[in-house]
């Protein structure tokens, strides 16, 4: 399922000149990313402060769902929580994990109010946030995060600590 | 009462079949948290020792499942009921949630997994914040076990009446054995009229009865709704959470209203919350155990005098009340006796709530005896609570708890006085000691009791009158009163005597003693002070003494 939030406005509107961060990036391109969270209210608040730090974030609530919009437009970033209706967190982000081995692999972050770094770990988690999270702290570990350079198309995991 | 299974093809619940347990066994709670098919657990016989089966109950019956907390079993006659609809109901704050999450964490596995139900529309990483503080919660089984489903929207969009086909739907998906509603009490929020709320609940009620799911629904009820609103009707079971107040204390009780298939000890029976979640005290009025066979012989306190004015000692299994003024001795007195115990191989266990262990420790070496060694042994165990928030319920069933892991033959309370003052009610403080001391009595624990009398009260004759502080010592096998004398009697200025026992002959006269090196000296009979000699100007020994 994928909402819109009722109260907010669209979450992802805001004018592109003036959300350029990168250093190199074209002040209109957007990133994608995808976010899963079946609390609808947190999945949008994530969207929105996604949105401020560049990316553009399609919104859903279960795993099918997820799974659909990543094979769809496999987004540059991938933000989930581990309690999800139809599954779990970490079942999906292994099941994304293997669709996406060639080719550029999207940053997997888990967001959860249950102690689970390592469980996001095991999983294939780049990063574990322990819900609620500050939206300014979220902003700024992304940032961090995509700031973080590749190497090749091989997984990135490693240059960073896996839980903040 | 069949035995329930939801779809006819998952596993069977893990049920127990048991009947009311022994005091503070732990019950065994179900198979491994976290797997598929899991064979039902059977009750543990050796948990079973010495368990009472309430009177006409058939244990092969009524299969209950546990809460995860064994003295609340205990108060519920052995568990919540299967495939019962029970409502949990209290003021915000007075644990109904956790009790609910406990009974899931102990009973939900993946091959009988449980429905979170939230009419709240609380963020379930909210719940689980909270959650995760306590001991019994699981993770696994919260990934694998317990599915969370936010409710309270849906019904908002759709219309209250929608929600017993919707809880069918979701009872359906998983194949749930256990379903909590939290809260059940928002739903009236939700519907327009009375009537129309009574309808769907009654539709709401035939889907948990026919699912076989066992439901706890939890709302924030207040008494007074309890017995007016539809749903306890309706429902199989009713259990209310209470936090009153009083003065600076705060005291919580549970209370079962009713339980249809189970039979609860009556009353209200007081709990706390720690980090291990609900900590249920029963209040066990009645309930002294089963009388264990010993030996009718005398117990002797290692005090040669006295234990001759006693013929021999105290009857084993006997209480005695020990009074007497502040400073006399009374202490000094119990931890000989304990000591005497523990020397024999027999487990002493002194409860005080006038001195910490490390006093008892210093009265020990100052005795001269080998306090460390004893307790490192085991054959002396302390027991100290401070008097100042002392729950009587929870103290007899520390008290019990301690026998029972001891093995204690001896014990002795220090003092009967701090147990009064602690009583919300006098009647509560009555209906302690009799507990305590019926089943000390059937558990063959030699017990003495001290009671401190006021200094003023030495002057009336009878003296009785303050050894009968709150009723008690008609309750006691045996009574000795100690005493200062005055003037000082050769070289000493206290006494004691026997003032009763219950069935064996006692020398009635009072000894001088005093208080050596070793501990208490009574003197022989020669030496005994007869006739009690009058309680004059006790008030000048008193201010010659402070």
């Amino acid at each position: 399922m994928i909402s819109r939030f009722p109260i907010s406005a669209a979450t992802s509107s805001a004018a592109p000149a003036a959300q350029a961060r990168f250093p190199g990036e074209a002040p209109d391109r957007r990133r994608s990313a995808v976010v899963c969270d079946p609390d609808v209210v947190h999945a949008h608040l994530v969207a929105r402060v996604l949105g401020k730090v560049g990316f553009e974030a399609a919104v859903c609530h279960d795993a099918v769902t997820c799974e659909a919009l990543v094979a769809r437009e496999p987004p540059a970033l991938v933000v989930v929580a581990l309690l999800l209706p139809d599954s779990d967190g970490l079942t999906l982000l292994r099941r994304l994990r293997t669709h996406h081995r060639d080719g550029a692999r999207p940053w997997f972050v888990m967001l959860s109010a249950v102690q689970a770094a390592d469980w996001a770990r095991e999983a294939g988690a780049d990063l574990f946030l322990a819900k609620p999270v500050p939206p300014p702290r979220l902003a700024a570990v992304v940032r961090s995060l995509v700031a973080t350079q590749r190497s090749g198309s091989q997984e990135h995991a490693g240059s960073l600590p896996a839980q903040l | 009462m069949t035995e329930s299974d939801a779809l006819g093809e998952t596993a069977v619940a893990e049920e127990t079949a048991r009947p009311a347990p022994a005091a503070f066994a732990t019950i065994p709670a179900g198979a491994d948290p976290v797997g598929g098919v899991s064979t039902p657990a059977g009750a543990d016989p050796a948990a079973m020792e010495g368990s009472s089966t309430p009177a006409g109950a058939d244990p092969a019956a009524m299969r209950v499942y546990s809460t995860g907390i064994p003295t609340l079993d205990l108060v519920l006659g052995g568990g919540i009921p299967a495939a019962s609809t029970v409502i949990v109901a209290g003021r915000p704050g007075t644990g109904k949630t956790i009790l609910a999450e406990q009974f899931l964490f102990t009973n939900a596995t993946a091959g009988a997994p449980a429905l979170y139900l939230t009419t709240l529309s609380e963020p379930l990483e909210k719940v689980v914040r909270y959650l995760q503080q306590f001991t019994f919660f699981d993770r696994e089984r919260l990934l694998k076990a317990i599915h969370y489903r936010d409710i309270g929207q849906v019904i908002r969009g759709r219309g209250i009446a929608s929600l017993p086909q919707l809880v069918e739907d979701l009872v359906l998906e998983r194949g749930v054995f256990f379903v909590v509603v939290d809260s059940f009490k928002a739903l009236h929020d939700l519907s327009e009229s009375a009537v129309t709320f009574r309808g769907v609940l009654f539709d709401f009620a035939r889907v948990l009865a026919s699912s076989g799911v066992t439901a706890l629904l939890v709302g924030e009820y207040v008494s007074e709704e309890i017995g007016r609103l539809p749903e306890f009707a309706v429902a199989d079971g009713v259990i209310e959470l209470t936090n009153r107040a009083h003065g600076v204390r705060d005291e919580r009780a549970i209370r079962v209203h009713k339980l249809r298939g189970a039979a609860p000890l009556p009353g209200e029976h007081s709990f706390r919350i720690d980090a291990s979640g609900l900590v249920v005290f029963p209040r066990l009025i009645g309930d002294i155990g089963a009388r264990v066979t010993f030996t009718d012989e005398p117990v002797p306190a290692g005090i040669e005098a006295l234990d001759e004015m006693l013929r021999g000692g105290v009857r084993r299994g006997t209480s005695t009340v020990i009074a007497g003024p502040p400073g006399v001795g009374k202490t000094t007195l119990g931890l000989q006796f304990l000591v005497e115990g523990a020397r024999r191989g027999e487990p002493a266990l002194l409860v005080s709530f006038q001195e910490a262990a490390r006093h008892t420790r210093q009265r020990l070496r100052h005795l001269g005896i080998d306090g460390d060694g004893l307790l490192a042994a085991g054959l002396l165990t302390t027991f100290y609570a401070p008097p100042l928030e002392l729950d009587l319920a929870e103290l007899v069933g520390r008290v019990r708890a301690l026998v029972e892991a001891k093995g204690v033959r001896r014990l002795v309370i220090d003092a009967l006085g701090d147990m009064q003052d602690a009583a919300i009610e006098g009647e509560r403080f009555r209906a302690a000691c009799w507990t305590l001391m019926h089943y000390l009595g059937n558990a063959g624990v030699t017990s003495f009791f001290l009671s401190e009398t006021p200094w003023n009260d030495l002057e009336s004759v009878p003296i009785l009158s303050a050894i009968t502080r709150g009723d008690i010592s008609y309750m006691s096998d045996n009574v000795i009163l100690m005493r200062y004398l005055w003037p000082p009697h050769g070289e000493t200025d206290r006494a004691l005597q026997v003032l009763k026992t219950r069935s064996t002959g006692h020398d009635p006269s009072l000894r001088p003693f005093r208080i050596g090196p070793a501990g208490l000296v009574v003197a022989p009979a020669s030496e005994a002070v007869w006739p009690v000699p009058p309680a004059a100007p006790l008030a000048a020994h008193a201010r010659s003494a402070s």
